[in-house]
């Protein structure tokens, strides 16, 4: 539904703005035959998620403490660095992306102040560790293939839509364990054989971002874009957390590559 | 110009606001059964928390009043559940003679131990407010069971903590000169030191 919103108010907008250009500024862009361009882009985003259902992680245990406030809670974020070349047609109006890119994502999950892990099950006995922090972190060098259309223009300032598709390929990982008491560290191994730890070599999503480009006269622009919720096409990509979407915000620069 | 500004406006702080999410896992230990509305779900982590119903009624624990507890005098083990039926403060009470750990950590003789509750060596009683006064009724039990499914010695960050109790009852009886029937019941809370007494 918030897509389909989305959708029909930038289609609105492109119309009006289509009918509302001025022909002066039409006329100054597309004398602007720069068809290359190449760019740096800046990403950092939020990763939503559930926590992994399979994973032994209990609460609180102080029997007479109702524990109604306190929790879990957990931090996931992506951020990257890419470099892209572009190709526009039709006009300048659409551009064609691809590159290289490397992403690292990562999840924390932190206790309000601890929680309790369950490491060992031995008969009736059963063995929780108290834990601060369980953190993962991934690195991946990827190629996106990015769409990129020209909603309306005004003077230096255009209005773009961009959609796209990247493939990742993991290069680095970490997974690391925070106990709340140091000389739990022993048990260490013992707390990392209970999780999963196989995760999806290969990340791929779908994404779509809205954004703002400001042109300068030697044809330098500077890019503003919002990453709306977007959609992980893999699965299994943590050790914690299942992520079901990410948003985010990037900032580019591109350069024209002008032919002699 | 400015109408579409104002439209791209609404439109990006409906989507972002609809996707802000406030992470928290478990607010409450009371995991709700999906199936017995109500009630807990089954657990064996230690929640401290358990439910039945007394016939449509629910009995359960609630946020303020601890559990659980276990007093052992003499021969006997008691096991006290405090909770509420419709907001009404209520206790039940289930009496095992014949039963007497020492402390929290030898409650784990009952792991998978079933009990009728109609046999001579169980009683229980229920203790509710009737006309502001505390009012103790012994079931006369028709037939029943208490199941502890898994008995557990907690030991955290290699220290010994407590004794997690796990487990079911189902039973019928008669109260206030009516058969009802008392099922579903299911319990998983944690004795330690401070809810284990014998005295």
């Amino acid at each position: 539904m918030r897509y389909l919103l989305l959708f029909f108010s930038l289609l609105i907008c492109t119309l009006n703005m289509h009918s509302q250009e001025n022909s002066e500024d039409n006329k100054k862009e597309t004398t602007k035959k720069n068809r290359f361009f190449i760019g740096i882009e800046a990403f950092t985003g939020v990763v939503e998620s559930d926590l992994k259902e399979n994973l032994d992680i209990r609460q609180n245990i102080e029997p007479s403490y109702y524990n109604y406030y306190s929790g879990l809670y957990t931090v996931s974020s992506m951020y990257g660095i890419s470099i892209k070349p572009e190709y526009r047609f039709a006009n300048n109006r659409l551009g064609i992306i691809s590159g290289i890119k490397y992403t690292r994502s990562n999840s924390n999950i932190y206790g309000d102040p601890h929680f309790y892990f369950r490491y060992r099950t031995d008969g009736t006995d059963t063995y929780y560790a108290k834990i601060d922090r369980f953190a993962e972190h991934y690195d991946y060098i990827g190629i996106p293939v990015e769409l990129r259309y020209f909603a309306f223009q005004y003077k230096y300032i255009a209005l773009f839509i961009r959609i796209g598709v990247d493939f990742n390929f993991k290069v680095n990982s970490k997974i690391d364990v925070e106990f709340t008491k140091e000389s739990m560290s022993n048990v260490k191994d013992e707390v990392l054989d209970k999780i999963d730890l196989n995760t999806n070599s290969f990340y791929s999503s779908f994404y779509h971002s809205v954004g703002l480009r400001f042109m300068k006269d030697n044809g330098f622009h500077i890019n503003g874009e919002i990453v709306m919720p977007s959609p992980f096409i893999t699965q299994d990509n943590f050790a914690f957390i299942d992520p079901y979407m990410y948003y985010g915000f990037k900032i580019s620069v591109l350069m024209p590559i002008k032919k002699n | 110009m400015k109408k579409n500004i104002i439209l791209l406006t609404i439109t990006f702080a409906v989507i972002f606001c609809s996707c802000s999410k406030d992470y928290n896992l478990y607010r409450s230990i009371f995991v709700q059964d999906p199936d017995n509305p109500g009630l807990p779900k089954y657990s064996e982590w230690g929640y401290n928390t358990f439910g039945a119903y007394i016939d449509r009624k629910t009995f359960t624990s609630n946020y303020y009043d601890l559990p659980a507890k276990v007093i052992v005098r003499q021969d006997t083990m008691n096991i006290i559940f405090l909770g509420e039926i419709g907001y009404k403060p209520v206790s039940m009470k289930f009496s095992f003679i014949g039963y007497s750990p020492s402390n929290y950590k030898a409650l784990s003789i009952l792991n998978e131990k079933s009990i009728d509750l109609k046999s001579d060596d169980c009683i229980v009683t229920i203790t509710e407010k009737i006309n502001d006064k505390d009012t103790t009724i012994t079931f006369n039990i028709l037939e029943g069971e208490f199941i502890f499914n898994k008995v557990q010695n907690l030991y955290v960050d290699n220290e010994s903590t407590q004794s997690i109790l796990s487990g079911y009852f189902d039973f019928k009886t008669e109260y206030k000169q009516e058969p009802i029937s008392i099922s579903k019941g299911r319990f998983d809370v944690g004795i330690g030191d401070d809810n284990f007494f014998n005295y």
